[in-house]
């Protein structure tokens, strides 16, 4: 997954500007895939691919809002710069509140596109790496016993083996054995690691 | 022409002479010739009665006829009478017996008549000593007469039969009210005779009836009583032929002197007693008695013997009088078949039937006549008026009317051709009318002058003339050809009417609508602004990224050559479409003349497509076009028809504005409808229009938007009508509405 090198999609339903925005983001050599209309790019788009979408808002059919809505249903969280001919405030706010990342008005400087598509591409490749993070602390989290899960739910919160071994109702050597089984699962080698990594979860949940 | 009337009356005047005297010889030629032929016959006609009273002499007159028609041989008549019964002196009998013994010695009759029974008893009585052996042929009036005869060798005869009852039940069906019958059978043998006999034969009808007889009275009293009888009464008058006084009369004297006092209706048995004052009744008939006894005679003088022949009953018939039945109000329907009746007014019309039809025909005629005359009149004056109505519509008519010759002199001059042209008739009249006609239009007036004189007229023809003072006129000019009465074409009438007036109204309309055209396409264009906008940056866009995508690949290393030229083709193209749209929107923009040229129907849709392209994507609405192809040109102004299109647009989209994109389809159709007109629809999927606003669509300041105006469909029909087409709104089977126009085909070929 993290092989695939991140793509710059764009979606414009007038053949010349996508053209011309392509070669633009060609010449500083991002990997540019386009697509002429809005239906296109639901269809064909892998939202696990790595990248960023450079949306015309105005658009026949499905327009650059609704298409925004129709990913974040698929949830897909591939960032979006959108760009307008006259951007006007509510339009701008719902995309902004839809998760747009930068709101562009043609003609668009070859900077301002760049600086929004490189900000953008950060942004996916944080966001796709903390979220393989994630996956990889659920992975480890998934091979616990039930019992292990307790054990690690009283650890975490700071108690003594010994009162933990009260509250389940066993005695402390058993949960000694646990607690060892615990971080070596976890792949971790201190108390205060295991704690960042549950902290980690309950940010997400 | 004089004689002739003089000869045709001449002739037939011979004619009738020539009859005359015909008449006169015939009879004189054969009467020797048929007295030579035989002796003659002698016939006796005996009266028992006076022989004067008239029903008498009718009897003697129809026996006298009667044999002399019908026998083969001469007749000779005599006559004697009796009278006996007003003189019954046996002395005076004797003596007549002598008398006539006397009389006809030597004679010898082939026939005697007796009339009435005292003759015949007379005769019988004294026959050996008379007439031995002659034939007798009686007249009696009734059974009564004989009913002590007894049947003799060589005597017949006819008797009347008198039926009592039958003459009562006729008067009683006349006066149904009928209480009151008053019998009056008079006095004496006779009269006791009648009245045991009507007592008898009237015992029938019971107490019904109330009968009287009155007593034996004088005729005065009998007229009194009659005259004071009460109403529901009739009166059977039998016989009066003595009074109480010692009086005697014949009966149709009798009748006389008593009926017309009668308040009561009177019916009689004798035809002797239908005399004025009496209804009628069933009577003895003497005509028909005589008739039957004339008969008989013939018989006898043929040669056959009176015993051979029985007596015969002559029945009674019903005989009316028309005065009498009036006044007692007896419809002549109600009488019974066969009934005669006398004494009818014969009408004026009866009488003067021809005078009267002769004169009516002729006052017929004669009104007939006047009418005509009236009526002609009447035609000559309403001719005459409208001759002259004419004349007056003529001189007061603010149009020019002027005749001229088809070499084209004018004739005749009329006020409103001074007003207009400024020439007076005397000034004209006699010119041509090309004096009329500007340099230019010389050639039109001959041209017009060639068509008249073909028959062809000219109708309505807007062009310019001059007036005297050399000013230009806009005229409408009619022309027709003037024919003769043989249908020759002898000239032309002109009317011209002065248009500059409308013209110059028609000019300020025209620039008025093109204003009002125009108002309406900037308010339009400010609302497209946003659509502008998007149709412009779209091509900047692609223009500024092409040209810094091409610094930046400049920048490379190794230069791709075909990746720059192809930005720059693409930065031209971008340009250029640029161009364009700043093109369109000062064509649309322009405030310039309206033209009416072929304009390329398609094309004009493609193009206003283009110019609100932008804002349909702005608005998310999907555009589908069915443009029919090969369609002809139509006939208009290309920018107006691009103004209306680009309206029903952006209202069709607006329409939708409330609708997912998913909904908002726009479809723009052209098609040839009729093979006359191009007929464009716009339809949209938005909510329709109420049925009663499918009108009121059109009228200005009629808006559905928050900030419209109003105005923009009003001018687009105001727009199309100007082109000769239509537009209209109409709501589709599913969904939304759908706006029409239609242009007519330009008739020119494609240009």
């Amino acid at each position: 997954m993290s092989q695939v090198e991140p793509t710059v999609f764009i979606v414009d339903d007038d053949p010349a500007v996508l053209e011309s925005l392509s070669r633009l983001l060609r010449a500083i050599h991002f990997p540019v895939v386009t697509f002429g209309s809005p239906q296109e790019f639901l269809e064909r788009h892998d939202p696990h691919t790595p990248g960023c979408l450079v949306l015309d808002v105005a658009m026949p059919g499905l327009n650059g809002l609704e298409l925004q809505e129709a990913l974040r249903a698929k949830g897909s969280v591939i960032p979006i710069i959108f760009l307008t001919g006259h951007g006007d405030i509510p339009m701008s706010v719902q995309a902004m509140k839809g998760g747009a990342l930068d709101f562009l008005t043609k003609p668009v400087r070859d900077e301002d596109l760049l600086k929004a598509v490189a900000a953008a591409l950060e942004k996916d490749r944080v966001e796709q790496q903390s979220r393989a993070e994630l996956d990889d602390i659920q992975e480890r989290l998934a091979t616990l016993t039930p019992r292990e899960r307790e054990v690690l739910t009283h650890v975490v919160s700071g108690q003594m083996n010994k009162q933990i071994a009260y509250d389940l109702g066993t005695v402390e050597q058993t949960i000694k054995v646990h607690r060892a089984r615990v971080m070596e699962k976890m792949k971790v080698n201190s108390m205060a690691e295991l704690v960042r990594l549950t902290e980690r979860l309950k940010r997400t949940e | 022409m004089f004689s002739r009337p003089t000869r045709m009356s001449f002739v037939p005047a011979i004619g009738k002479l020539f009859l005359l005297v015909l008449m006169v010889a015939l009879p004189a030629l054969s009467a020797p010739l048929a007295s030579a032929a035989e002796t003659p016959k002698k016939v006796l006609i005996f009266s028992g009665v006076d022989p004067n009273i008239p029903s008498v002499i009718m009897v003697s007159e129809i026996f006298r006829s009667t044999l002399e028609k019908g026998s083969s041989a001469r007749v000779q008549f005599y006559s004697e009478a009796l009278d006996n019964l007003r003189i019954p002196d046996d002395k005076y009998e004797q003596e007549l017996v002598k008398l006539l013994q006397r009389k006809y010695q030597g004679e010898k009759f082939d026939l005697i008549f007796t009339i009435t029974s005292p003759a015949l008893k007379f005769l019988l009585k004294h026959q050996d000593e008379l007439f031995p052996d002659t034939p007798t042929i009686f007249f009696n009036t009734s059974e009564r007469d004989h009913e002590d005869f007894e049947p003799r060798t060589n005597v017949t005869g006819v008797q009347g039969g008198i039926e009592l009852k039958s003459a009562l039940d006729l008067a009683l069906s006349l006066h149904p009210g009928t209480r009151r019958v008053v019998v009056v059978p008079g006095i004496g043998l006779r009269g006791r005779f009648w009245e045991s006999l009507a007592r008898k034969q009237f015992q029938s009808y019971g107490t019904n009836l109330e009968f009287t007889y009155p007593p034996n009275l004088t005729i005065e009293a009998l007229r009194k009583d009659l005259g004071s009888l009460p109403q529901g009464t009739v009166v059977l008058f039998i016989s009066v032929l003595a009074d109480s006084a010692g009086n005697a009369y014949s009966l149709p004297e009798s009748v006389s002197l008593v009926a017309p006092y009668s308040s009561a209706p009177i019916y009689v048995v004798y035809q002797d007693a239908f005399r004025p004052g009496v209804v009628g009744g069933r009577m003895i008939s003497y005509e028909a008695l005589a008739k039957a006894a004339a008969e008989l005679g013939l018989r006898v003088l043929g040669g056959e013997k009176p015993q051979d022949i029985p007596p015969q009953n002559v029945s009674s018939v019903a005989m009316f009088d028309w005065r009498e039945l009036r006044r007692w109000g007896i419809d002549e329907a109600t009488l019974p078949p066969g009934s005669i009746v006398r004494y009818k007014d014969s009408s004026v019309w009866e009488l003067y039937k021809w005078r009267i039809s002769g004169a009516i025909a002729l006052i017929v005629l004669q009104a007939l006549g006047i009418v005509w005359l009236l009526f002609t009149q009447a035609r000559r004056r309403q001719a005459e008026e409208a001759k002259n109505n004419l004349a007056a519509i003529v001189e007061t008519s603010d149009d020019a009317i002027l005749s001229k010759t088809l070499e084209g002199i004018i004739i005749s001059w009329n006020a409103g051709a001074e007003k207009i042209y400024g020439y007076s008739a005397s000034e004209i009249v006699g010119q041509h009318v090309s004096i009329l006609a500007p340099p230019e239009l010389k050639g039109e007036v001959q041209a017009i002058l060639e068509r008249l004189s073909r028959g062809v007229s000219v109708d309505h023809l807007e062009t310019v003339r001059l007036s005297k003072e050399g000013m230009r006129i806009d005229v409408s000019l009619t022309i027709s050809p003037i024919k003769n009465e043989r249908g020759m074409i002898i000239g032309a009438s002109t009317i011209a009417r002065d248009i500059t007036a409308r013209k110059k109204a028609e000019v300020e309309e025209l620039q008025h609508r093109k204003e009002l055209a125009h108002l309406s396409r900037v308010t339009m264009l400010g609302e497209l602004s946003g659509s502008l906008a998007h149709e412009l940056n779209q091509p900047l866009t692609a223009i500024l990224s092409n040209a810094q995508a091409a610094q930046r690949f400049l920048e490379h290393d190794s230069v791709d050559l075909d990746e720059l030229r192809d930005i720059l083709t693409d930065i031209v193209d971008q340009d250029i479409r640029a161009g364009e749209v700043i093109h369109r929107l000062r064509l649309l923009l322009k405030k310039g003349e309206v033209q009416q040229q072929p304009v390329d129907v398609n094309n004009t849709v493609q193009e206003v497509l283009k110019l609100i392209d932008g804002d349909l994507v702005n608005q998310g609405v999907t555009m589908h076009t069915k443009l029919a192809p090969a369609l002809p040109t139509v006939k208009g102004d290309r920018v107006q028809l691009q103004q209306v299109l680009l309206n029903l647009v952006m209202n069709a989209s607006d329409a939708m504005n409330s609708h997912s994109s998913i909904d908002r389809q726009m479809v723009v159709c052209t098609e040839l409808s009729d093979g006359e007109d191009v007929r464009f629809s716009v339809s949209d999927c938005g909510s329709g229009i109420a049925p009663d606003e499918l009108e009121q669509v059109f009228e200005p300041f009629f808006t559905t938007k928050p900030h419209g105006l109003g105005l923009g469909l009003s001018v687009c029909r105001t727009i199309i009508s100007a082109h000769g087409g239509k537009l209209w709104a109409a709501n589709n089977p599913e969904r939304g509405a759908t706006f029409h126009f239609t242009v007519p085909v330009s008739n020119e070929v494609n240009g």
